[in-house]
């Protein structure tokens, strides 16, 4: 727990909380260490990889009783291999992230969210790794389960400001094409992008099989759109600016910003992602547990409402 | 046009929408934003509608202020008022119709034009608030200040005369005021029923006096106060003669009436006949349009006086006529002649008993005719037409009130044009054909030298042989000098005799001679009454009694001073038509008679004498519901108008609510 003192964006209480629940994975994941995970192929994996401290609650089939005689103290005998679940964590860090509402920034907010999973998935084992789109292309972790791994993603995380524009379709066909196996891929976004490719580019991370799950961030701002005077919108991708009174183009924009959303969840829906649509002013502990808790039930989560 | 100019500045707060609109907009705030695609989309595609909608909603808000601010200002609905409110003038010219024909009734209001004019100048000044005031009258053609509008009706100069109304010299008066005052900014303001015979449409002056209003800097502005409702019913009684008679001991006096009616309504007219006091009353048979009335009434010898009264009626002023009679009048006339028997023929016509006051001289054209210093009523010229000092001389005498008689050459004279005698000339002389002499089918009988006698015989014109006769080239009526008028006239419609009044007297032209190869004129029985009648109206002028027209007469002295005659209560004879009394001499007074025929100009005919002057013709006719001619405020509507607007802005609004809950209903 040195790490999460460490970081804004980590709340102790709220991983102690979390962290009674599993992270789990809806398809059967390939691994070669004995994890909580169902597995794609038969057996187990015998390769001795570290020790760690016993927990409370720790399966003493895995204790180290030799070491116990030596030491007088419990250890964890661990193996090395692949383990059943690989998450890679995608996060949007391009300019569209950095809306700040009221509740602060979207980035903000994704932050805390891949923070929080990572940590749950490595302190249930499971290797995690990071790739972030931004404007300079994809910037990638790959998964580790180490504690020292989570380390390195936080600082990542900490290190993250948001900018420019990216081409987030293309990105996630990148991505789709270098996780080889199967994994679980969380994408963090507001995907504000056509809705054509981007949908393209999710069906292909389907199409390896990946257990993929969206989350849509999105500020109450960019839903309601109430302005009570005319606005100079400044576009954080680009310099382009425009002046507009709110009141006229409100019903529009409202249209539009919807038939996106609805494109999305649909197109989720339709090819077995889970889709999240989350307020930026909601606390994200409740977004994560719902989220857990679903997977868990062996249920889609595929909340259109303020998730 | 509107009761409250100054609150017109209220116009102004329908821009406050606009502006408060373009205010929000210049104060717009800046935001970063990420959902630019939607947004871009947005403005776009689809907010033709919105913006419209909007638009509306603004345009409702500048409208309903707009028309809440108008109807404070309090507009008014066109007429008289709504035309004398466009700005203020320094100073206001009133032209006021004082004709006798402004007396006439209004048919719902029963109130004389007059007086309803002087109502409504009155409603204007309330509103106006010109610097200053002047009435110009039709009777004295004086300007002349007054206080206000409302003030005129007590006055002297706006009470009701029996004269006519010379418009161009009301206009002219005016257009010199101007001119000498430099007064700044001025409006007319003309009250006048448009009585033609007043306006004199074909007067050449016309012309004239537009261009020298129109020249008048700062602009003029003339506003008419147009009364031309006709006379629902109406009678005007206009005397023709009045001429005392002697037979032996008795004496008479026989008195020619004429009424007319535009009505057509035959039936009996009870006529209230008043002589030297004594009043009778007698029904008269009215045919028509027109009648000529004549009667011989008992009276003493000497000057009397008397007037006839016709029952009451929509126009009270041309219901009388006076007159008088009497008194010994010289009746002397010139003969001029070429042919000596002609000569001889119409002296002896001019005076049968050449003694007393009755003579007749006899000269040729070619002597100079000795006409001052005597009692002369009569001219005869026989031969080619004056000229030089002669055509004055002869123009003077019919323009100081005596009578000429032209007959013409015996020999052909090439086509004159003369000028001096107002463009009469004499053409060929033509002889009848075969044995056919050409005979006279009609004549004027009601009035003239050829009316019937005093027992009401026709003179025998009809059996006039007339063997020769001159061509009369004769000139129409021109501006306002009266035109020929053919008082008899051949079967083919060439005239037999025609009359032209020349200031106060007139000319006669007759086409034929009393030559045996002429005509058969020379036996008398047309030629002596004819002659005789156009004595008698040229001498009327040396009579002591005198019949004269109300406002074109003026004394002759300064001297002189009329009283009114007998019990009425008229004092003013230059204004006033009654019976007027200096010394022995005696004047009946009465109105002109082209008052009493009502044709009225149009609109467009005023604004057409009037060309380039800016010109508001404002014919107030009496509603037919309200019983009122002034125009009626209308901010009730304004107002309704600027409610109507709102509830069409909150319409608008309230769809845009409702469109935007919708689409809230279905947020995440």
């Amino acid at each position: 727990m040195a790490a999460v003192a460490q970081r804004a964006f980590l709340d102790a209480a709220v991983l102690a909380r979390l962290s009674r629940l599993t992270v789990n994975a809806r398809e059967p994941m390939l691994g070669a260490v004995t994890g909580l995970h169902r597995s794609a192929t038969r057996g187990s994996s015998v390769e001795f990889a570290e020790y760690r401290k016993y927990a409370p609650g720790d399966d003493i089939k895995h204790l180290d009783w030799r070491v116990f005689a030596r030491t007088d103290r419990f250890y964890m005998k661990e193996f090395e291999a692949d383990t059943n679940l690989r998450c890679q964590l995608v996060l949007d860090a391009t300019g569209s992230m950095g809306y700040t509402g009221r509740h602060g920034r979207k980035l903000d907010y994704a932050v805390k969210l891949v923070a929080t999973l990572a940590h749950l998935l490595v302190h249930q084992g499971d290797a995690v790794g990071l790739a972030v789109i931004t404007h300079a292309g994809l910037k990638e972790i790959p998964p580790r389960r180490s504690a020292a791994h989570l380390r390195h993603i936080l600082d990542a995380l900490a290190a993250l400001k948001p900018g420019g524009t990216a081409d987030i379709a293309r990105a996630l066909h990148d991505l789709a094409e270098k996780v080889r196996r199967r994994a679980m891929v969380l994408v963090f976004s507001d995907f504000f992008a056509e809705a054509a490719p981007l949908i393209n580019a999710l069906q292909h991370m389907r199409y390896q099989k990946h257990d993929l799950a969206l989350f849509q961030l999105l500020d109450r701002d960019e839903v309601n759109f109430e302005f009570d005077r005319p606005m100079r919108f400044m576009d954080l991708e680009s310099s382009f600016q425009l002046i507009t009174d709110p009141a006229v183009t409100a019903a529009d924009y409202r249209r539009e910003l919807d038939a996106h959303l609805e494109v999305l969840q649909r197109s989720s829906r339709e090819f077995g992602a889970d889709y999240q649509r989350v307020i930026t002013d909601r606390d994200y502990e409740q977004v994560l547990a719902t989220f857990i808790l679903q997977r868990l039930r062996g249920g889609q989560a595929g909340g259109g409402g303020p998730a | 046009m509107t009761l409250q100019p100054l609150m017109l500045w209220g116009l102004a707060a329908a821009a406050l929408p606009v502006v408060i609109h373009l205010l929000n907009r210049l104060r717009f705030r800046s935001l970063a934003w990420g959902a630019m695609m939607f947004l871009i989309r947005a403005t776009r595609t689809s907010t033709k509608r919105a913006r419209l909608r909007h638009w509306l909603i603004l345009a409702c808000r500048a409208l309903a202020l707009a028309c809440f601010a108008y109807a404070l200002a309090r507009p008014l609905a066109g007429g008289w008022l709504g035309v004398t409110l466009g700005g203020r003038p320094d100073v206001v010219l009133i032209l006021f119709d004082r004709s006798a024909s402004m007396e006439t009734l209004d048919p719902r209001r029963r109130l004389p034009k007059r007086e309803e004019g002087l109502r409504l100048l009155a409603s204007a000044g309330q509103l106006g608030g010109a610097g200053r005031y002047i009435v110009i009258d039709s009777a004295t053609l004086t300007p002349q200040p007054v206080a206000s509008p409302e003030a005129l009706a007590g006055m002297q100069l706006a009470r009701a005369t029996d004269t006519a109304a010379d418009w161009p010299a009301l206009f002219r008066a005016a257009a010199e005021w101007l001119l000498k005052n430099q007064p700044g900014r001025a409006d007319l303001w003309v009250v006048s029923d448009l009585q033609g015979s007043n306006w004199m449409p074909d007067s050449r002056e016309w012309p004239g006096l537009a261009a020298r209003l129109a020249g008048i800097a700062p602009r003029v502005r003339v506003r008419v106060l147009a009364l031309p409702t006709a006379p629902a019913q109406d009678r005007a009684l206009n005397l023709r003669s009045a001429r005392a008679r002697h037979a032996g001991d008795k004496n008479s006096v026989q008195v020619a009436m004429t009424c007319l009616q535009a009505q057509n309504q035959p039936g009996k007219i009870p006529v209230v006949m008043n002589l030297n006091g004594q009043r009778t009353v007698a029904d008269f048979e009215s045919q028509g349009a027109r009648d000529a009335w004549t009667r011989t009434l008992a009276a003493d010898a000497g000057l009397g006086w008397g007037f006839w009264e016709l029952p009451a009626d929509d126009n009270l002023r041309d219901n009388r006529a006076y007159f008088v009679y009497g008194g010994e009048t010289p009746l002397q006339g010139l003969v001029a002649a070429e042919q000596p028997l002609s000569g001889r023929l119409l002296q002896f016509a001019v005076a049968p008993v050449n003694a007393g006051l009755r003579r007749a001289e006899l000269s040729t054209p070619h002597q100079p005719l000795a006409l001052a210093g005597q009692s002369c009523g009569l001219v005869v010229w026989q031969g080619a037409l004056p000229a030089g000092a002669a055509a004055a001389q002869l123009r003077r005498f019919a323009g100081d009130g005596g009578a000429v008689l032209f007959l013409p050459p015996v020999t052909h004279t090439p086509l004159v044009v003369s000028n001096a005698l107002n463009e009469f000339a004499w053409g060929e002389v033509q002889a009848a054909e075969n044995t056919q002499p050409f005979r006279v089918t009609f004549w004027e009988e009601q009035e003239g030298p050829l009316e019937h006698t005093a027992d009401g015989r026709s003179l025998p014109v009809a059996q006039l042989a007339v063997a020769r006769r001159a061509a009369l080239h004769l000139a129409p009526a021109s501006g306002r000098e009266a035109g020929w008028v053919t008082l008899a006239s051949f079967m083919d419609g060439k005239p037999f005799l025609a009359r032209r009044a020349v200031g106060r007297g007139v000319f006669y032209a007759c086409a034929t001679l009393p030559e045996p190869d002429w005509s058969d004129l020379a036996d008398g029985r047309v030629l002596v009454p004819m002659v005789q009648r156009m004595l008698e109206q040229g001498a009327t002028r040396y009579s002591p009694t005198e019949h004269a027209l109300c406002g074109a007469w003026k004394p002759a002295s300064a001297d002189d001073i009329w009283t009114a005659a007998g019990s009425e209560g008229r004092a003013d004879p230059l204004t006033q038509a009654g019976v007027y009394r200096c010394g022995q001499r005696w004047l009946a007074l009465n109105r002109p008679a082209s008052e009493d025929v009502f044709e009225p100009l149009s609109s467009a005919q005023v604004r057409g004498l009037l060309a380039g002057v800016d010109v508001t013709v404002t014919e107030e006719h009496v509603s037919a519901e309200t019983g009122s001619a002034t125009p009626s405020e209308i901010w009730p509507l304004f107002v309704l108008l600027g409610v109507a607007f709102l509830l069409a802005e909150a319409w608008l609004t309230l769809l845009d609510i409702a469109g935007e809950t919708r689409q809230q209903g279905a947020r995440p």
